[in-house]
């Protein structure tokens, strides 16, 4: 296990280095001059083109891009994550202030889908083709094909602008919390639940289930004991990819709520070429992925006693 | 065994519960939610964009706060005239390189520093050190200060606009204790601005209180809180619900606007603002170096109506090369084209243009009249007038594609001339004297040259070194009637500051420019 756990840690180190320069060289694919595009983001659209060099000799923008991506590299091993070519302020400042919002605001989302997904696909699955399993479905069709901006704005107009109960915007309070988190929740809840459905309903045909109710279990205990503990696994992988993805901000939604999180943060910074951010928060992101994609592998021995890693038969 | 299902869902509650407390907890802020009580001279307003940093002039997002909390040495305040700012008075020698300002007495940072003239030496000097829009402060080669309250500024070249850039945010004075040790970087928001500046929580506010000491007339309005809220319909649903008190439409379209003026708890109020949409002609490319080509598409397209129709309440139909902010300098005697599609087809006819397949589209040689109409493809109001603008140019027999492009694409084909026709913003004019814009389209030297003439340069390059008021207007007004004959471009729209105001402020006065739009506030209170 150990082993496993090295081999997978030296792994995640040649990724995101590969991520890294991916980013890097993908952002000079885009169009426009980076130097006028930051000088725009700086100063609005007025200037000329003296100006604009200026700030490209000034940033460094004027190397050959392998040289940029080597000068960055050399100041990321040393500790320095380097400067927003925006505000100037150290990156690390910018993502650090950022990033609890969204971490607080992944969690949360991730909780309430999880309270939600759990009953309805197991009741769904227990009550399959009965009308409350329709009912169910039908509700989860439509969580995954809402758009999240839509959803967001409906939410915000029912619960914030007709019956006032909760702010429109901004971090705040638990009230702050409920629109956003509810909006993301819904989404990964009918992602979740769908899936957690589908699993219940394969683990109820197995032979042990049909051997639980010969013993003449009760059905509860049969749900729950033993197969929605079974079914539950392979839930574990999408809800900590999808926690994953809450983790990199939500633009839309964070954009709606103007909750200041790092999504919103990754997406101006692409707009205004601001190298530094963007490969701070792509550095960040491909961590959280990997590390969060490791953790789901180690959880899996302990949720199923015959995954084990380091024994050869059984690495796929 | 269902105690165990149970369990789940109370362990995931619990932990809900305990998560929102421990966040709640942690949250930097006191929640700042419902609308004032009256009376408690207190607004709120939805900002779309962060401030980004305290110093005044370094990003986009900072400009309109700037104006609350500093000042410049000339104010364009509250009609986009030039008027004393920390300046009195200030004059010009005879061959312009020299700038006498008398410098207000008994000015005060909010730091507690006294304003004179060594802030303003100080200031300049920084400036000349960043690589920041050159205005002004780079052509001053040496300062005198003969006294505390007296500043001459010498310069490389005479400068006939020096006062208006003197005016420019990347101007206002901040406090020479507030830099770092290198002098370059504002450490600490201290002007001498109607408002002192308190906090600023990124990404969602910043905070600022009237300053008691202000020289001018004291604000009735205490607090300022200005929120970060980047979505246009979240601030159009902040405004309906009283979270904030003023918001200025930016990113919201028209049917919203009508939607808002039917709120009996809000007003809309607007101004001109903004700068001036054109539409540019490629005249470096065929069939747009023919006059009568770009005259006929000038006449083709129905500008007044298609703006009046489509974008009503949010712009103007325009007619000059300036918006009437600029007040003199506009020449009333040089007007667009107006729409008639007979003179456009007898024009284009003229220049060789005839449909001899009878397919509808006008050919030449065996080529068919095409083109390309360009456009940003994030500014919604571009894509309506495109979209009518192609239906009316194909009346008059001319097939128009319609290409939308992402931002940082658009600049560099309007640098590399890669276009036909271009829907664009006219280039940034800063200040109350439009003198540069000629420069940066009309010149070979500009960044976007969309034409060049001798005739051009020659008044371009007259009315740069120029010092004398009346010549200088005269120059003006050849040059627009020079870029309107030749038909060089198409006026579109003025935008205007449209703002959305909650019925308990009054007093609040929409502002005719750029920089002060939040400075209507010094004159507003709350009922």
């Amino acid at each position: 296990m150990l082993r496993f756990i090295v081999k997978r840690l030296a792994l995640i180190l040649v990724v995101i280095l590969g991520v890294t320069v991916l980013t890097f060289f993908l952002m000079y694919l885009a169009p426009g001059d980076p130097a006028q595009l930051i000088a725009t983001a700086r100063y609005g659209p007025n200037l000329d083109s003296q100006q604009i060099d200026a700030i490209r000799t000034a940033e460094g923008l004027d190397a050959p891009v392998y040289i940029q991506y080597a000068r960055w590299l050399g100041h990321l091993i040393s500790g320095d994550f380097g400067n927003s070519l925006i505000t100037g302020e150290p990156v690390i400042n910018e993502i650090s202030l950022r990033f609890p919002a969204t971490l607080q605001l992944a969690f949360i989302s991730l909780l309430i889908s999880l309270l939600i997904a759990i009953p309805v696909g197991v009741i769904s699955a227990v009550r399959r083709g009965s009308s409350l399993d329709y009912l169910c479905m039908g509700a989860a069709l439509l969580g995954v094909s809402i758009p999240n901006f839509l959803l967001a704005l409906l939410l915000i107009l029912l619960f914030s602008v007709y019956l006032g109960w909760l702010p429109v915007y901004g971090k705040g309070g638990i009230e702050h919390l409920v629109l956003p988190s509810v909006t993301l929740g819904i989404a990964q809840a009918a992602i979740i639940a769908r899936l957690i459905r589908s699993n219940m309903l394969d683990v109820l045909g197995q032979n042990y289930i049909r051997t639980a109710r010969a013993k003449g279990l009760p059905d509860s205990s049969i749900t729950f004991k033993h197969a929605l503990k079974n079914a539950l696994i392979p839930s574990v992988t999408v809800a900590g990819l999808q926690f994953a993805f809450l983790l990199e901000g939500s633009v839309i939604v964070e954009s709606i709520f103007a909750w200041p999180g790092i999504g919103k943060l990754l997406v101006d910074s692409i707009f205004a070429r601001d190298f530094a951010v963007i490969q701070g928060c792509s550095l960040l992101i491909a961590v959280i992925f990997t590390i969060i994609n490791l953790a789901v592998d180690i959880s899996y021995v302990y949720l199923d006693p015959r995954i084990r890693y380091g024994k050869p038969r059984n690495i796929g | 065994m269902k105690h165990i299902f149970r369990k789940t869902i109370a362990l995931l509650v619990s932990l809900l519960i305990i998560a929102c407390a421990i966040f709640s907890a942690c949250n930097q802020q006191p929640v700042q939610t419902t609308s004032q009580p009256a009376k408690q001279q207190v607004v709120t307003i939805g900002m779309e964009q962060d401030m980004g940093s305290l110093d005044p002039g370094s990003v986009d997002g900072m400009y309109m706060v700037s104006f609350l909390v500093y000042e410049s040495l000339v104010d364009l305040y509250p009609d986009f005239k030039k008027v004393p700012g920390l300046a009195t008075s200030w004059q010009m020698s005879a061959d312009g390189k020299t700038w006498s300002f008398n410098l207000r007495k008994g000015v005060k940072f909010h730091d507690g520093n006294p304003f004179n003239a060594q802030s303003v030496v100080t200031m300049i000097n920084r400036n000349k050190k960043l690589t920041i829009p050159k205005y002004g402060f780079d052509l001053v080669q040496s300062m005198e200060t003969p006294d505390d309250y007296t500043i001459r500024f010498l310069l490389s070249s005479p400068s006939y606009t020096f006062p208006s850039d003197m005016s420019m945010v990347f101007n206002a004075i901040v406090s020479p204790a507030a830099l770092d040790s290198d002098g370059k970087k504002v450490l600490k928001a201290s002007g001498t601005g109607p408002y002192k500046f308190v906090s600023w929580t990124k990404g969602q506010e910043v905070v600022l209180v009237r300053n008691d000491d202000y020289w001018g007339t004291k604000p009735q309005i205490e607090k300022v809180i200005l929120k970060v809220i980047p979505d246009p319909q979240t601030r159009v649903m902040a405004i309906e619900t009283g979270d904030i008190d003023l918001m200025l439409c930016n990113g919201q379209v028209p049917s919203q606007i009508q939607a808002l003026k039917t709120n009996k708890d809000l007003h809309i109020a607007s101004n001109v603002g903004g700068t001036c949409s054109l539409l540019f002609f490629n005249t470096f490319r065929q069939p747009f170096d023919d006059i009568r080509v770009r005259q006929a598409i000038s006449s083709a397209i129905d500008v007044e109506g298609s703006v009046t129709k489509l974008l009503a309440d949010m712009v103007v139909p325009a007619n000059y090369v300036f918006s009437s902010r600029f007040q003199e300098f506009v020449n009333p005697n040089a007007v667009a084209r107006k729409y008639n599609v007979a003179e456009a087809k007898k024009l284009l006819g003229e220049a060789g243009w005839q449909d001899s397949d009878n397919d509808g589209i006008l050919d030449k040689d065996g080529k068919r009249l095409e083109m390309t109409l360009t456009y940003d493809t994030n500014d919604l109001t571009y894509r309506m007038l495109a979209e009518a603008f192609q239906s009316q140019l194909k009346e008059a027999g001319i097939d128009v594609k319609l290409t939308a492009v992402e931002f940082g694409a658009y600049y560099k084909l309007l640098a590399n001339k890669k276009y036909d026709l271009m829907l664009t913003g006219q280039w940034f004019i800063p200040h109350d004297d439009p003198s540069q814009f000629y420069k940066n389209y009309y010149t070979a030297e500009g960044f976007y040259p969309v034409y060049n003439s001798d005739d051009m340069e020659q008044l371009i390059g007259k009315l740069q070194v120029c010092v004398d008021t009346s010549e200088r207007l005269k120059l003006h007004y050849e040059l627009q009637k020079h870029i309107l004959d030749n038909a060089l471009m198409i006026p579109v729209y003025y935008k205007l500051n449209v703002w959305v105001i909650s019925n308990n402020i009054e007093g609040f006065k929409p502002y005719p420019g750029f920089w002060h739009l939040y400075k209507p506030l010094l004159e507003a209170r709350v009922k």
